[in-house]
């Protein structure tokens, strides 16, 4: 049992409390950590929509001579909403809101850098997302029978990009422009590193969207002349619901797997420069999504050749980036071998994660170069390429409800106390972790072998009946079975979501969680030098930190001079 | 020899950055935006120029001297939004106002200018390819205008409240430095449809 | 010294640079030397954003900030401003569709939003104490603040309830007028009687009656107003001018109709 005394210094989180105690409080909040809280239960909440409906499509699709239960144009809208949910609903809010509660605790800060305009960024992704759904609702979408409505699809979706990318840039100058004195970004948390990383490329490639959408708006509403109608829509925005972009999205996950992996085991990496480098590696690779030659017509050979070769170097980086990460971290797990944590909900989740980005890579690499040989003549002639087959939406599955779900699981676990003061249930975490893991492979699997070797269409844009009746395609013996693969997959994964939600619901709002000290992990990030936790409104006393492990250099330091003394 | 400890000065404060970098994340944010409209814009052009084919419809003549005009008038606001800036930190409070009123009056016949010029093209919205993308494309950076002066007024409020000096003068700086943007934008939006055509 | 974060940014302008380099002179020129191709345009860009980005990081430095000081000393207090400017949005996003009186009001509340929030941004950085800030805060804007809320909190009720009593039926908004002011009498004479009554109670009574209204207001006005009876001309023959002598005859009804005392 190591030194808590002196390690968990008693840091004063009495506040200015000019925060309303009342529900109201909520509207007008100018505190980071009930924005967060706010992101979290809303996101949390908005995935169940999303793979409710990702369920739909692939129920659909596990009949290659029949509709199941939708038709040919709305499953077009169903596989649009789903991907829309599942990315701008779900999986970038969610890592915003941890981001928003726990960046600022971890550099040294009071508040994020614009506490009112992070309010406002989760009022307006709310009021957005209901526009969106309700443009759904009334037909509207990218293949709607709704004008207007398709419209108001294009307006939320502005909205939408709008909203997050007001809180990645809040996020962003917080860690720039509000560390404590002497805390170099090089000795910053890992994940208060990722969130940079991911903020920063946000700002990058959302926006070009933003452009994308005026154009299609505008065309939309005055008179469709070179979009043809509502067809040319979903091909034009779909790039962000697919890899490589969703990298960008799940950088937070390798932040989330350092902290939780190193702070379990109250190690440094042996070169902390490295970690930053691979995880900006990472995020640097997720670039590039929307330059998709195809949806411009910009198609030469030498275009597409171009095309592959760096879609192959982007994975290929990816890669060298996730390896890199897990070669550290394994390595100082190595070092710390005659001392293992128990293995928690939250470590393995992590681990999990961790080992499905570097699948998802690995996965990308893989298709890319086929793709490639493909193009350059030294392919199986005549085959369609894996991008515009469900091989893509393995990829989907694998970084959608593998990393991100399971970096979720293993983020709630790990700073529940910190956001409501109570821990979580070991034993249903473990359950989530496994729902996760199982599900996530199977949803992975399934659309892998299906469009690796029945080559399933994944999504035909001119005609999305022919995507849902894909018996016409060269080889659909087996892409019923494995598009049940996929389903049950999702469904599993889901299920351990649900399992996460259940726990939150008994061990937080019932309050049957054990109350939680100040660092019940006994990890070693600032955050964990405060109460669990902090009370409401920001905190009254400025920290001064030098690193993003006080802790544990606080332990160091005492080893040191215990030795001394000795000596 | 009396031991003397000789100490610096401390230097002055940092100034505030928060605002300035926030900003400046806005403006990658915004030029990305216009990167996608306008690549999207120039690759269409090429689609249909690179076989031969027309490209702005019969019959459409682009203002030229009237564009001019607009682009030279919001090259001028950005010196005097400098002006503004260079007052504000010497705590010039009447210098300020007047760079920023000036500023924001140039900015708003700038627009005037603009859709003057586009009513004179005499195109209409929905009638063709190239006319929806000059609307919309048009449009985002007319919106970047508004937004720019929007910025300023507020900025201007500011200074109204006292917010002037070196310290104070940050908010103001990041509001020129984002019309700086705008300006630019402005510039590539002017010359990938107007001048190239 | 040259902080990670600036090192990366560099880097990423190099690679972005590199790349828009290659596609351009791959595939991205046309005949004239314009950059023709959207991947090396936005390639480009991102150079020059990514450019921007290290600037900023290398500007800010690594830790020397007074960013954090300045809002320990002056922390945010909460506002309804952002909430008010999603709504306004969201209001604008709908009305760019549905209606353009909607964009209209959309847009004011954006607009308002933003001074208040500014005037708000503004008195925070005033003084270290939260009332005095407010104080000066009321002073600069309630002589606005007053008579525009106020005159909302009178127009915004009294036209949503008007919506609600027009698409009834006449009897309707008979019996709908009676039982709100029922309603109204009822919730003052408990108010009356319990005067310990709990304040989140008394603002759950006021919030649900204000959805009721909002929510009424709004169904009213998609329904559409009922249709009036038109008096027409044949029923109700006009007196011709200049005739003195109208017994037995009824004149069309009129305020600017003379009176006629028998």
């Amino acid at each position: 049992m190591s030194e808590t005394t002196s390690d968990t210094a008693d840091m004063s989180t009495t506040t200015v409390t000019t925060e309303d105690p009342t529900p109201f409080g909520w509207l007008n909040t100018a505190d980071h950590k009930r924005v967060g809280r706010l992101f979290i239960v809303t996101s949390l909440m908005m995935l169940a929509l999303g793979v409710l409906l990702d369920a739909l499509v692939r129920l659909d699709l596990t009949d290659d001579a029949d509709h199941v239960l939708l038709d040919g144009s709305s499953f077009a809208q169903v596989f649009a909403w789903s991907r829309e949910s599942l990315v701008l609903l779900f999986l970038i809010p969610i890592f915003l809101g941890v981001a928003m509660y726990i960046v600022p605790l971890q550099v040294g800060a009071t508040n994020l850098a614009f506490p009112r305009a992070a309010t406002a960024s989760f009022w307006t992704w709310l009021v957005s997302g209901g526009v969106l759904i309700g443009a759904y609702l009334g037909n509207g979408g990218p293949y709607g029978g709704w004008s207007d409505g398709v419209d108001l699809h294009l307006l939320a979706l502005g909205g939408l990009v709008l909203a997050l990318l007001m809180g990645a840039i809040n996020v962003a100058t917080t860690i720039l422009t509000h560390r404590s004195r002497g805390m170099f970004l090089d000795r910053s948390s890992p994940f208060a590193w990722s969130m940079l990383v991911t903020a920063s490329m946000l700002v990058v490639s959302l926006p070009v969207l933003f452009g994308q959408l005026a154009i299609l708006y505008v065309d939309h509403r005055y008179g469709r002349v070179f979009l043809g109608g509502n067809g040319g829509i979903w091909e034009r925005i779909d790039w962000i619901y697919e890899a490589p972009q969703l990298f960008i999205y799940t950088v937070p996950v390798l932040g989330i797997v350092a902290e939780v992996v190193l702070g379990s085991l109250r190690k440094k990496v042996f070169e902390p420069l490295a970690m930053y480098f691979t995880i900006g590696l990472v995020g640097l690779f997720g670039f590039g999504a929307w330059a998709n030659f195809s949806i411009t017509n910009e198609g030469t050979d030498l275009a597409d050749g171009f095309e592959g070769i760096v879609l192959v170097g982007m994975y290929g980086g990816a890669t060298v980036g996730i390896l890199g990460l897990l070669a550290l971290i394994g390595f100082a797990a190595f070092q710390s071998r005659k001392n293992l944590p128990k293995p928690t909900a939250a470590l393995l989740a992590a681990f999990g994660a961790g080992q499905l980005m570097l699948l998802a890579a690995i996965y990308g690499l893989v298709g890319a170069g086929v793709d490639w040989l493909e193009i350059v003549g030294r392919g199986n002639d005549g085959n369609p390429y894996l991008r515009d087959t469900t091989w893509v939406t393995g990829q989907q599955s694998v970084l959608i409800y593998g990393a991100a779900f399971l970096g979720i699981v293993s983020a709630l676990h790990w700073w529940a106390p910190k956001i409501w003061g109570r821990s979580l249930d070991n034993m249903m975490g473990m359950l989530s972790f496994l729902l996760v893991a199982v599900g996530a492979t199977l949803a992975t699997v399934g659309p892998a072998i299906a469009g690796a070797f029945a080559e399933t269409p994944d999504f035909v844009y001119a005609d999305a009946n022919a995507t849902s009746l894909y018996s016409d395609w060269v080889d659909a013996s087996s892409g019923p079975g494995m598009a049940w693969l996929g389903l049950i997959g999702i469904l599993v994964a889901g299920a351990g979501m649900i399992v996460l939600k259940v726990n939150l619901l008994i061990s937080i709002v019932l309050k049957k969680g054990t109350e939680a000290d100040a660092n019940p992990w006994n990890g070693i990030a600032p955050e964990w030098m405060l109460d669990s936790p902090p009370a409401l409104g920001p905190l009254s006393e400025l920290r001064d930190l030098d690193s993003g492990m006080p802790l544990l250099d606080a332990a160091l330091e005492a080893e040191d001079v215990d030795e001394e003394v000795t000596v | 020899m009396a031991d003397t400890i000789l100490a610096l000065d401390a230097g002055p404060v940092p100034r505030p950055r928060s605002q300035m970098v926030a900003t400046g994340f806005a403006v990658a944010g915004f030029a990305m935006m216009m990167a996608g409209a306008l690549g999207w814009y120039m690759a269409l052009r090429h689609a249909s120029v690179s076989p031969g084919h027309d490209w702005i419809p019969d019959g459409v003549a682009v203002p030229n001297p009237q564009f001019d005009y607009a682009l030279l008038t919001l090259v001028v606001s950005v010196i005097t939004a400098h002006w503004a800036v260079y007052a504000s930190r010497r705590g010039e409070r009447g210098h300020t106002w007047l760079a920023i009123a000036v500023t924001i009056v140039m900015g708003l016949g700038f627009i005037n200018m603009v859709i003057f010029s586009m009513n004179r093209m005499e195109i209409e919205i929905g009638s063709g390819q190239w006319q929806n993308l000059a609307f919309a494309i048009t449009g985002l950076a007319l919106a970047l205008v508004v937004i720019g002066l929007f910025y300023l007024g507020l900025m201007a409020l500011r200074s109204l409240g006292g917010s002037m000096g070196r310290d104070g003068t940050a908010p103001l700086s990041a509001a020129v430095f984002f019309w700086d943007f705008v300006v630019i934008a402005w510039t590539a939006t002017w010359y990938a449809i107007y001048v190239v055509k | 010294m040259v902080g990670i974060a600036s090192r990366y940014f560099a880097g990423r302008v190099a690679l972005a640079f590199v790349a828009a380099v290659l596609l351009g002179l791959s595939t991205g020129i046309d005949a004239d030397g314009n950059v023709a191709m959207f991947g090396t345009i936005v390639l480009g860009t991102a150079a020059v954003s990514f450019a921007l980005l290290a600037g900023l990081a290398l500007s800010v430095g690594d830790g020397d900030s007074t960013d954090r000081e300045r809002l320990h000393r002056h922390p945010a207090t909460p506002a309804y401003w952002p909430a008010m400017s999603a709504i306004g949005l969201g209001v604008l996003m709908v009305g760019l569709v549905i209606d353009g009186a909607l964009t209209i009001l959309g847009v004011a509340i954006l607009l308002v939003a933003a001074v208040e929030w500014t005037i708000h941004a503004w008195s925070d950085q005033l003084s270290s104490d939260a009332v005095a800030n407010e104080a000066a805060r009321d002073r600069l804007l309630a002589p606005f603040e007053i008579p525009l809320y106020g005159g909302l909190a009178i127009a915004v009720p009294v036209f949503l309830g008007s919506r609600v009593l027009l698409a009834v039926s006449r009897n309707g908004a008979s019996w709908i007028a009676v039982a709100a002011s029922t309603v109204v009498i009822l919730f003052a004479f408990l108010l009356y009687m319990k005067p310990d009554l709990r304040k989140p109670i008394v603002a759950t009574g006021l919030l649900l009656g204000g959805l009721a209204v909002i929510a009424g207001g709004i169904i009213g006005a998609v329904a559409g107003e009922r249709d009036f009876e038109q008096h027409h001309e044949e029923l109700h023959p006009v007196a011709d001018e200049g005739e003195g002598d109208t017994e037995g005859e009824s004149h069309e009804s009129s305020l600017a109709a003379p009176v006629v005392i028998r």
